[in-house]
Protein backbone atom coordinates (compact mmCIF):
# COMPACT_ATOMS: atom_id res chain seq x y z
CA UNK A 1 0.00 0.00 0.00
CA UNK A 2 2.93 2.17 0.89
CA UNK A 3 3.68 1.77 -3.16
CA UNK A 4 0.52 3.27 -3.90
CA UNK A 5 0.55 6.14 -1.34
CA UNK A 6 3.79 7.37 -2.59
CA UNK A 7 2.55 7.10 -6.49
CA UNK A 8 -0.65 8.72 -5.57
CA UNK A 9 1.27 11.73 -3.57
CA UNK A 10 4.16 12.05 -6.71
CA UNK A 11 1.02 12.11 -9.42
CA UNK A 12 -0.91 14.59 -6.99
CA UNK A 13 2.67 16.76 -7.07
CA UNK A 14 3.23 16.48 -10.70
CA UNK A 15 -0.47 17.85 -10.97
CA UNK A 16 0.06 20.48 -8.81
CA UNK A 17 3.46 21.59 -10.94
CA UNK A 18 1.37 21.34 -13.96
CA UNK A 19 -1.35 23.67 -12.32
CA UNK A 20 1.42 26.12 -11.76
CA UNK A 21 2.77 25.55 -14.97
CA UNK A 22 -0.69 26.52 -16.99
CA UNK A 23 -1.07 29.46 -14.52
CA UNK A 24 2.08 30.71 -15.17
CA UNK A 25 2.59 30.57 -18.80
CA UNK A 26 -0.36 32.48 -18.99
CA UNK A 27 1.49 35.57 -17.12
CA UNK A 28 4.24 34.49 -19.73
CA UNK A 29 2.12 34.05 -22.54
CA UNK A 30 1.23 38.66 -21.48
CA UNK A 31 4.84 39.44 -21.61
CA UNK A 32 6.92 37.17 -23.68
CA UNK A 33 6.42 39.35 -26.81
CA UNK A 34 6.09 38.34 -30.37
CA UNK A 35 9.26 36.77 -30.69
CA UNK A 36 8.16 34.07 -28.04
CA UNK A 37 4.35 34.26 -28.36
CA UNK A 38 4.49 30.87 -30.45
CA UNK A 39 6.61 28.80 -28.38
CA UNK A 40 4.73 30.44 -25.03
CA UNK A 41 1.45 29.41 -26.44
CA UNK A 42 2.78 26.00 -27.81
CA UNK A 43 4.21 25.37 -23.82
CA UNK A 44 0.36 25.94 -22.67
CA UNK A 45 -1.27 23.87 -24.21
CA UNK A 46 0.88 21.04 -23.69
CA UNK A 47 0.94 21.64 -19.99
CA UNK A 48 -3.03 21.75 -20.24
CA UNK A 49 -2.60 17.91 -21.93
CA UNK A 50 -0.34 16.66 -19.17
CA UNK A 51 -2.84 18.63 -16.54
CA UNK A 52 -5.63 16.87 -17.75
CA UNK A 53 -3.74 13.03 -18.26
CA UNK A 54 -2.73 13.65 -14.52
CA UNK A 55 -5.93 14.01 -13.29
CA UNK A 56 -7.51 11.16 -14.75
CA UNK A 57 -4.12 9.21 -12.88
CA UNK A 58 -5.32 10.17 -9.57
CA UNK A 59 -8.61 9.50 -10.54
CA UNK A 60 -7.19 6.01 -11.67
CA UNK A 61 -5.39 5.80 -8.41
CA UNK A 62 -8.48 6.62 -6.29
CA UNK A 63 -7.42 9.95 -5.81
CA UNK A 64 -9.62 13.30 -5.47
CA UNK A 65 -7.12 15.34 -8.24
CA UNK A 66 -5.85 18.49 -6.45
CA UNK A 67 -7.47 21.93 -7.79
CA UNK A 68 -5.13 24.33 -8.79
CA UNK A 69 -4.56 27.29 -6.20
CA UNK A 70 -6.64 30.50 -6.48
CA UNK A 71 -3.50 32.07 -6.88
CA UNK A 72 0.30 31.97 -7.33
CA UNK A 73 3.29 34.00 -6.10
CA UNK A 74 5.87 34.79 -8.91
CA UNK A 75 9.13 34.16 -7.89
CA UNK A 76 10.09 37.89 -9.30
CA UNK A 77 7.99 40.76 -11.22
CA UNK A 78 7.48 39.73 -14.64
CA UNK A 79 7.62 42.79 -16.72
CA UNK A 80 9.03 42.25 -20.41
CA UNK A 81 9.88 39.04 -22.46
CA UNK A 82 12.98 38.77 -20.95
CA UNK A 83 11.65 37.74 -17.44
CA UNK A 84 9.23 36.29 -19.11
CA UNK A 85 11.51 33.84 -20.57
CA UNK A 86 12.89 33.46 -17.07
CA UNK A 87 9.74 32.86 -15.73
CA UNK A 88 8.99 29.96 -17.88
CA UNK A 89 12.62 28.32 -17.69
CA UNK A 90 11.55 28.02 -14.01
CA UNK A 91 8.33 26.62 -14.54
CA UNK A 92 9.79 24.33 -16.70
CA UNK A 93 13.00 23.51 -14.18
CA UNK A 94 9.48 22.83 -11.53
CA UNK A 95 7.99 20.17 -13.55
CA UNK A 96 10.80 18.41 -14.38
CA UNK A 97 11.78 18.50 -10.52
CA UNK A 98 8.61 16.38 -10.05
CA UNK A 99 8.69 14.33 -13.20
CA UNK A 100 11.71 12.44 -12.04
CA UNK A 101 9.80 11.81 -8.77
CA UNK A 102 7.12 10.23 -10.59
CA UNK A 103 9.75 8.39 -12.48
CA UNK A 104 10.74 6.87 -9.48
CA UNK A 105 7.42 6.15 -7.89
CA UNK A 106 5.75 4.74 -11.20
CA UNK A 107 6.22 2.21 -12.98
CA UNK A 108 4.99 0.65 -16.45
CA UNK A 109 3.36 2.98 -19.05
CA UNK A 110 2.96 6.17 -15.96
CA UNK A 111 6.31 5.45 -15.86
CA UNK A 112 7.67 5.71 -19.30
CA UNK A 113 4.95 8.60 -19.69
CA UNK A 114 6.47 10.50 -16.77
CA UNK A 115 9.90 10.02 -18.22
CA UNK A 116 8.18 11.53 -21.84
CA UNK A 117 7.20 14.81 -19.62
CA UNK A 118 10.65 14.79 -18.01
CA UNK A 119 12.30 15.16 -21.27
CA UNK A 120 9.92 17.44 -23.00
CA UNK A 121 10.34 20.08 -19.87
CA UNK A 122 14.11 19.94 -20.33
CA UNK A 123 13.70 20.82 -23.71
CA UNK A 124 11.33 23.64 -23.31
CA UNK A 125 13.59 25.04 -20.16
CA UNK A 126 16.75 24.84 -22.54
CA UNK A 127 15.14 26.78 -25.58
CA UNK A 128 13.67 29.35 -22.62
CA UNK A 129 17.58 29.57 -21.22
CA UNK A 130 19.57 28.78 -24.51
CA UNK A 131 21.70 26.30 -22.19
CA UNK A 132 20.94 22.85 -20.75
CA UNK A 133 21.98 21.41 -17.04
CA UNK A 134 23.87 18.02 -16.84
CA UNK A 135 20.77 16.41 -15.22
CA UNK A 136 17.77 17.84 -15.89
CA UNK A 137 15.02 17.28 -13.09
CA UNK A 138 17.10 16.05 -10.68
CA UNK A 139 17.26 19.07 -8.03
CA UNK A 140 19.99 17.43 -6.15
CA UNK A 141 22.81 17.42 -8.80
CA UNK A 142 21.98 20.79 -10.08
CA UNK B 1 -8.48 37.99 -7.20
CA UNK B 2 -10.13 40.43 -4.54
CA UNK B 3 -9.70 38.06 -1.58
CA UNK B 4 -6.00 36.56 -1.34
CA UNK B 5 -5.36 35.18 1.64
CA UNK B 6 -2.03 33.75 2.15
CA UNK B 7 -3.27 30.19 2.54
CA UNK B 8 -4.79 30.13 -0.94
CA UNK B 9 -1.63 31.36 -2.28
CA UNK B 10 1.26 28.88 -3.62
CA UNK B 11 4.19 29.71 -4.38
CA UNK B 12 4.86 29.62 -8.02
CA UNK B 13 8.80 27.80 -7.89
CA UNK B 14 10.40 25.68 -4.79
CA UNK B 15 8.18 24.06 -3.31
CA UNK B 16 8.59 21.15 -4.22
CA UNK B 17 10.22 19.29 -1.40
CA UNK B 18 6.57 17.40 0.26
CA UNK B 19 6.51 14.43 -2.21
CA UNK B 20 9.98 13.09 -1.71
CA UNK B 21 9.59 11.27 1.75
CA UNK B 22 6.72 9.20 0.61
CA UNK B 23 8.15 8.08 -2.38
CA UNK B 24 11.07 6.41 -0.56
CA UNK B 25 9.07 3.77 0.58
CA UNK B 26 8.40 0.39 -0.75
CA UNK B 27 11.53 -1.37 -1.59
CA UNK B 28 12.73 -1.76 2.57
CA UNK B 29 10.21 -4.15 3.88
CA UNK B 30 11.59 -7.88 4.65
CA UNK B 31 8.30 -9.07 5.84
CA UNK B 32 10.05 -11.72 8.29
CA UNK B 33 11.20 -14.29 5.60
CA UNK B 34 14.11 -16.64 6.01
CA UNK B 35 17.20 -14.32 6.56
CA UNK B 36 19.35 -16.51 4.02
CA UNK B 37 16.88 -16.44 1.04
CA UNK B 38 16.45 -12.41 1.94
CA UNK B 39 20.22 -11.83 1.71
CA UNK B 40 20.54 -14.22 -1.74
CA UNK B 41 17.66 -12.18 -3.13
CA UNK B 42 19.67 -8.63 -2.34
CA UNK B 43 22.75 -10.54 -3.71
CA UNK B 44 21.10 -11.32 -6.93
CA UNK B 45 19.20 -7.88 -7.18
CA UNK B 46 22.69 -5.98 -6.62
CA UNK B 47 24.02 -8.53 -9.40
CA UNK B 48 21.10 -7.10 -11.65
CA UNK B 49 21.78 -3.92 -10.50
CA UNK B 50 25.28 -3.62 -11.13
CA UNK B 51 24.84 -5.66 -14.20
CA UNK B 52 22.11 -2.32 -15.19
CA UNK B 53 24.34 0.27 -14.22
CA UNK B 54 27.99 -1.21 -16.20
CA UNK B 55 25.03 -1.38 -18.90
CA UNK B 56 23.80 2.04 -19.24
CA UNK B 57 27.08 3.59 -18.29
CA UNK B 58 28.26 1.64 -21.09
CA UNK B 59 26.39 3.57 -23.90
CA UNK B 60 27.36 6.91 -22.41
CA UNK B 61 30.73 6.05 -22.92
CA UNK B 62 29.95 5.53 -26.42
CA UNK B 63 28.79 8.98 -26.79
CA UNK B 64 31.55 10.14 -25.10
CA UNK B 65 33.34 8.38 -27.49
CA UNK B 66 31.32 9.80 -29.98
CA UNK B 67 32.33 13.59 -28.99
CA UNK B 68 36.22 12.93 -28.24
CA UNK B 69 35.82 11.70 -32.07
CA UNK B 70 34.16 14.77 -33.50
CA UNK B 71 36.12 17.40 -31.39
CA UNK B 72 39.72 15.64 -32.56
CA UNK B 73 38.62 15.66 -35.97
CA UNK B 74 37.31 19.19 -36.09
CA UNK B 75 39.11 21.24 -32.65
CA UNK B 76 37.47 23.98 -33.98
CA UNK B 77 34.03 22.51 -32.55
CA UNK B 78 35.42 22.32 -29.17
CA UNK B 79 34.58 25.00 -27.41
CA UNK B 80 31.04 24.43 -28.70
CA UNK B 81 31.02 20.61 -27.73
CA UNK B 82 32.99 20.99 -24.67
CA UNK B 83 29.66 21.71 -22.11
CA UNK B 84 27.70 19.08 -24.04
CA UNK B 85 30.94 16.66 -23.85
CA UNK B 86 31.43 16.90 -20.44
CA UNK B 87 27.95 16.62 -19.15
CA UNK B 88 27.81 13.29 -21.00
CA UNK B 89 30.79 12.43 -19.21
CA UNK B 90 28.93 13.36 -15.73
CA UNK B 91 26.32 10.82 -16.65
CA UNK B 92 28.56 8.21 -17.08
CA UNK B 93 30.53 8.83 -13.82
CA UNK B 94 26.91 8.91 -12.41
CA UNK B 95 25.77 5.70 -14.21
CA UNK B 96 28.83 3.78 -13.17
CA UNK B 97 28.19 0.95 -10.33
CA UNK B 98 30.47 1.98 -7.25
CA UNK B 99 33.94 1.15 -6.96
CA UNK B 100 33.63 0.73 -11.08
CA UNK B 101 37.43 2.12 -12.14
CA UNK B 102 36.67 5.17 -14.32
CA UNK B 103 36.73 4.08 -17.73
CA UNK B 104 40.02 6.12 -19.47
CA UNK B 105 37.35 8.60 -21.76
CA UNK B 106 35.31 9.40 -19.00
CA UNK B 107 38.20 10.77 -17.39
CA UNK B 108 39.97 12.79 -19.97
CA UNK B 109 39.90 16.43 -19.65
CA UNK B 110 37.53 18.01 -22.57
CA UNK B 111 41.02 18.92 -24.94
CA UNK B 112 42.28 15.43 -24.71
CA UNK B 113 41.58 13.10 -27.59
CA UNK B 114 43.74 10.40 -28.32
CA UNK B 115 41.94 7.29 -27.64
CA UNK B 116 39.04 9.41 -29.28
CA UNK B 117 37.79 6.69 -31.77
CA UNK B 118 38.19 3.98 -29.28
CA UNK B 119 34.89 3.64 -27.40
CA UNK B 120 36.02 1.96 -24.51
CA UNK B 121 32.76 -0.89 -24.24
CA UNK B 122 31.19 -0.74 -27.72
CA UNK B 123 29.31 -4.07 -27.26
CA UNK B 124 26.41 -3.42 -24.89
CA UNK B 125 22.92 -2.24 -26.22
CA UNK B 126 21.66 -1.08 -29.02
CA UNK B 127 23.09 2.70 -28.66
CA UNK B 128 26.31 1.66 -28.02
CA UNK B 129 26.14 -0.38 -31.16
CA UNK B 130 24.91 2.81 -33.08
CA UNK B 131 27.36 4.50 -31.18
CA UNK B 132 30.31 2.32 -32.44
CA UNK B 133 28.95 2.05 -35.90
CA UNK B 134 28.75 5.80 -36.18
CA UNK B 135 31.71 4.99 -37.93
CA UNK B 136 34.42 7.80 -39.32
CA UNK B 137 33.87 11.22 -38.55
CA UNK B 138 32.78 13.44 -41.54
CA UNK B 139 35.15 15.95 -42.81
CA UNK B 140 32.74 18.16 -43.31
CA UNK B 141 31.84 20.26 -39.64
CA UNK B 142 28.33 20.47 -39.88
CA UNK B 143 27.70 17.12 -41.25
CA UNK B 144 30.18 15.64 -37.83
CA UNK B 145 27.86 17.78 -35.43
CA UNK B 146 24.54 15.90 -37.30
CA UNK B 147 25.93 12.51 -36.41
CA UNK B 148 26.10 13.72 -32.99
CA UNK B 149 22.48 14.50 -32.86
CA UNK B 150 21.76 10.96 -33.81
CA UNK B 151 24.10 9.55 -31.34
CA UNK B 152 22.59 11.58 -28.56
CA UNK B 153 19.33 10.51 -30.03
CA UNK B 154 20.08 7.11 -30.02
CA UNK B 155 21.55 6.83 -26.38
CA UNK B 156 18.67 8.72 -25.45
CA UNK B 157 16.50 5.89 -26.77
CA UNK B 158 18.70 3.28 -24.96
CA UNK B 159 18.60 4.89 -21.71
CA UNK B 160 14.80 5.38 -21.46
CA UNK B 161 14.58 2.25 -22.82
CA UNK B 162 16.66 0.79 -20.04
CA UNK B 163 14.80 2.65 -17.34
CA UNK B 164 11.85 0.79 -17.62
CA UNK B 165 13.03 -1.88 -15.42
CA UNK B 166 15.30 -0.44 -13.18
CA UNK B 167 14.88 0.27 -9.66
CA UNK B 168 13.15 3.46 -8.82
CA UNK B 169 16.33 5.85 -8.16
CA UNK B 170 18.17 4.65 -11.17
CA UNK B 171 15.27 4.83 -12.87
CA UNK B 172 14.95 8.36 -12.06
CA UNK B 173 18.73 8.89 -12.91
CA UNK B 174 18.18 7.51 -16.38
CA UNK B 175 15.27 9.75 -17.13
CA UNK B 176 17.02 12.56 -16.44
CA UNK B 177 20.28 11.55 -18.35
CA UNK B 178 17.94 10.46 -21.36
CA UNK B 179 16.14 14.07 -20.98
CA UNK B 180 19.63 16.06 -21.21
CA UNK B 181 20.22 13.88 -24.09
CA UNK B 182 17.30 15.20 -25.79
CA UNK B 183 18.07 18.66 -24.99
CA UNK B 184 21.71 18.13 -26.08
CA UNK B 185 19.85 16.90 -29.66
CA UNK B 186 17.94 20.36 -29.43
CA UNK B 187 20.97 22.40 -28.91
CA UNK B 188 23.05 20.87 -31.41
CA UNK B 189 20.89 20.87 -33.96
CA UNK B 190 19.54 24.66 -33.73
CA UNK B 191 23.22 25.17 -33.65
CA UNK B 192 23.31 26.69 -29.68
CA UNK B 193 26.11 26.53 -27.53
CA UNK B 194 26.36 25.42 -23.79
Amino acid sequence: MTKDKGLLDATQAALAAEHAAVYGYGVVGGRVGSAGRAEANAAYTAHLARRDALRRAVRALGGTPKAAAAAYDLPFPVTDPDSAGRLAAQLEDKVADVYSDLVRAATGDARGDAAAALSDAAVRAARWRGSGVAFPGLAERA
Amino acid sequence: MGRDGTTRRRALTGAGATAAAALLAGCTSSGGGEPSADARRERVSAAALRALRTRTAATSTTLLGRYDAVIARHPEQRARLAPLRSAVAEHVKALAPAGAAPSASASVPASASSSASAPASASSGPAAEAGSRGGAVPADAAEAVRSLVSAERNSGKAQTAALMDAPPELARLLASVAAANAVHAYLLSRGASS
